[in-house]
């Protein structure tokens, strides 16, 4: 499934919420599904220039280029690193629920 | 405990509106993330994998049952009912909202603490050894001396942007317990001749390139503290490397000078600057040990008793002697089997807090090694303490033991890591849960860090474990037979990492390497390490050819 060119997504964290969201090419969102995918180095660096460029506006900050595998269900990271923040925090769920 | 004056609180209030202002300006758009980084930095603020990250300083390890429960009510109101207690003895909080974080700090100020220090190169947050004040053979509280320092280096103009991090651990006693050897400046209060001064260390630290502390003054008057710490730190500020983050903390000054040079140097500005900036006044000493005075200690004589097994085996490991013989510290394991070390829920402080009014005069400590502690308990509380803990959840008694373990975030919460830990910790935890059996394996510190940065003290674990990156994959490189006391060593690599998988199997295999090799039960994990050394380690880990390879 992956190509051999790593293709790139650009991610963040949010400056109010402080989580993950990934840029969709127009915007930002929670699921690193709908996230644009750069599969050339040129075309990353060209798509973290556009996200940069709107960061403000769209309040994302501390961004940078992750690598992925396209699969069926969209993009997805190769990185151990990267995949553990697209699968969210596992070691507290007993404490997880917002009480 | 130290009470905040006037001026402290006026000093927070000020501090509070600043930072609230500055959010402010972050979410109107006026400062950018460029502009606003430093100064959420300044106040404690990370940024981390999946939240923001408050970094809250304990000074000295010191809390209040009142500032406790405000931390369980900040827990609960702005974060998720939880908090982390460090080995730096901070409480971090992991999941605020930047909008809400000035509303944060209002509330830790209401109860006398703040974030300020708790991150940026500047002199933070002093620690000290946990029992001070309490413990048997003390010379005097070492509080006295970390409260001081708080004070002096808070908002020092000269120091605020030092080539790096630096950080000060006091102890009083011969035991260190507060890792001085370790920090970037070691305080060891020490008395001769009837008058009491200090030991100095300077250039120990962890991370990337670890070192053991070098004694650069075997005795300094009392008085000349202050003057000392500056020429310290003056010589550090103009010669510690601004070109390369990795080499900038004073222990690579210490190790490229040399010490010889480097105390040449420090005592030339300290004969200066004894001069220009004169002895501490009395009336601050006298303002500061008034915070200190020992409580009003219950008289009551001992009435024996006869503890069931549960009981027992936690009076076999989670008591400390006190300086009264009626008497004793009690360290609360943050650690229950399986669990992530260092976390406390909103309730669990609760129960501290009140323990700490009913029968522990308020007092309680953190300790570097993320445990908490009731420093005064009469001995007659001790089964109402233990029940109110166990009730909690709060009454494993593994202090010292193998489920004792110190573990960093690492890649479940932290930016930097490059592995997980605390489901590490949590595996090695649970495959030795039975208390018995960790009471048979016997004192025994496992430390683990997500990353080179050592946050979680690897370098001076009996059995140290680093989470790194190879090649895309994590991979634990174990160290064997550090030491963070009074005899401080650094670890020795085993030979090649482990995968995730296979780490825990090789930690057991590690121990069950010293059950076989140790010559009676009382001969400890890092006795029989250094008696027998590396091999037959290396042999349980790698197999007996592999291990002659290696
Ligand atoms: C956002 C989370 C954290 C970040 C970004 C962070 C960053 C770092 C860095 C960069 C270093 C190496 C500094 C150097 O050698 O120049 C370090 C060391 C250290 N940190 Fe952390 N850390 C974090 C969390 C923690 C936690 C949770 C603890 C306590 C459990 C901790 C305690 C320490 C200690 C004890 C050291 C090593 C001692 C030393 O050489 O200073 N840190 N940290
Ligand atoms: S050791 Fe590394 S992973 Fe662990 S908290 Fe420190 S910086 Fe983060």
């Amino acid at each position: 499934m992956a190509r051999a060119i790593p293709a790139q997504v650009v991610c963040a964290n949010h400056l109010i919420e402080g989580d993950a969201i990934w840029f969709t090419g127009t915007g930002w969102c929670r699921s690193i599904t709908k996230a644009q995918v750069a599969e050339t180095p040129e075309a990353a660096q060209a798509l973290l220039a556009l996200a940069q460029a709107g960061a403000e506006d769209a309040r994302a900050v501390s961004l940078y280029l992750a690598e992925v595998a396209i699969t069926p269900a969209g993009p997805y990271p190769t990185h151990f690193r990267e995949i553990y923040r697209v699968r969210g925090h596992k070691t507290h769920p007993q404490l997880h629920e917002v009480s | 405990m130290y009470a905040y004056s006037e001026f402290d609180r006026d000093f927070l209030r000020a501090r509070v509106a600043e930072f609230r202002g500055q959010v402010a300006r972050r979410l109107d758009g006026s400062l950018s993330e460029d502009e606003f980084k430093p100064l959420r930095l300044m106040n404690g603020l990370y940024l981390q994998l999946h939240a923001y990250m408050l970094r809250v300083a304990i000074p000295y390890g010191t809390l209040s049952g009142a500032q406790m429960r405000a931390l369980a009510d900040i827990s609960e109101r702005w974060d998720r009912g939880y908090g982390h207690f460090t080995t730096r003895q901070n409480i971090q909080f992991n999941w605020p909202r930047l909008s809400d974080v000035p509303d944060m700090l209002e509330a830790l100020a209401e109860v006398g603490m703040h974030a300020i220090q708790t991150s940026g190169n500047c002199i933070r947050n002093v620690t000290a050894d946990h029992f001070a004040g309490a413990a048997a053979g003390e010379v005097e509280d070492p509080r006295l001396t970390a409260e001081l320092i708080r004070q002096w280096s808070t908002d020092h103009p000269e120091f605020a942007y030092l080539p790096r991090k630096f950080k000060v651990a006091v102890t009083a006693s011969e035991q260190d317990r507060a890792v001085i050897a370790f920090h970037d400046i070691g305080l060891r209060l020490r008395e001769r001749d009837g008058e009491i001064g200090y030991q100095v260390v300077i250039g120990g630290g962890l991370g990337r390139t670890p070192f053991i502390g070098k004694e650069v003054r075997d005795w300094l008057p009392k008085r000349d503290l202050l003057a000392y710490l500056e020429a310290i730190l003056r010589v550090y500020n103009l010669g510690g490397r601004r070109d390369n983050k990795y080499k900038a903390r004073i222990k690579i000054l210490v190790h490229e000078t040399g010490l010889e040079e480097l105390r040449a140097m420090i005592e030339a500005e300290f004969a200066t600057g004894r001069r220009l900036l004169g002895d501490v006044s009395p009336e601050v000493i006298a303002q500061i040990a008034k915070g200190f005075a020992p409580p009003a200690f219950r008289d009551d004589p001992v009435v024996p008793f006869s503890p069931g097994p549960a009981f027992r085996s936690f009076l076999d490991t989670n008591l400390h002697p006190h300086k009264r013989a009626d008497h004793v510290s009690v360290t609360v394991s943050t650690k229950p089997i399986g669990g992530t070390p260092g976390d406390v829920t909103a309730a669990q402080m609760r129960v501290l807090a009140d323990l700490a009014k009913q029968f522990g005069y308020d007092e309680l400590r953190i300790s570097h090694e993320q445990n908490v502690i009731l420093p005064h308990i009469h001995y007659n509380d001790l089964g109402a303490v233990y029940e109110a803990l166990a009730q909690a959840g709060l009454a494993t008694a593994n202090v010292g033991l193998v489920s004792d373990i110190i573990a960093c975030p690492g890649l479940d919460y932290c930016a930097l890591a490059t592995a997980r830990s605390i489901p590490i910790a949590q595996q090695i935890s649970t495959l030795f849960g039975d208390i018995d059996a960790q009471h048979d394996i016997g004192p025994l510190k496992i430390k683990i860090s997500g990353c080179i940065n050592a946050c979680g003290h690897h370098h001076v674990g009996h059995i140290g474990i680093l989470g790194l990156d190879r090649a895309g994959v994590e991979n634990y490189q174990l160290t064997l037979g550090g030491d963070g006391t009074e005899d401080a060593a650094l670890g020795d690599r085993t030979g090649p990492g482990f995968a995730y998988d296979e780490v825990v199997p090789a930690v057991e295999r590690l121990i069950h390497a010293y059950l076989a090799a140790r010559e009676t039960t009382d001969e400890s994990f890092l006795q029989t390490y250094r008696r027998v050394g590396l091999a037959p380690f290396k042999a349980a880990l790698y197999g007996e050819r592999d291990a002659a390879a290696a």
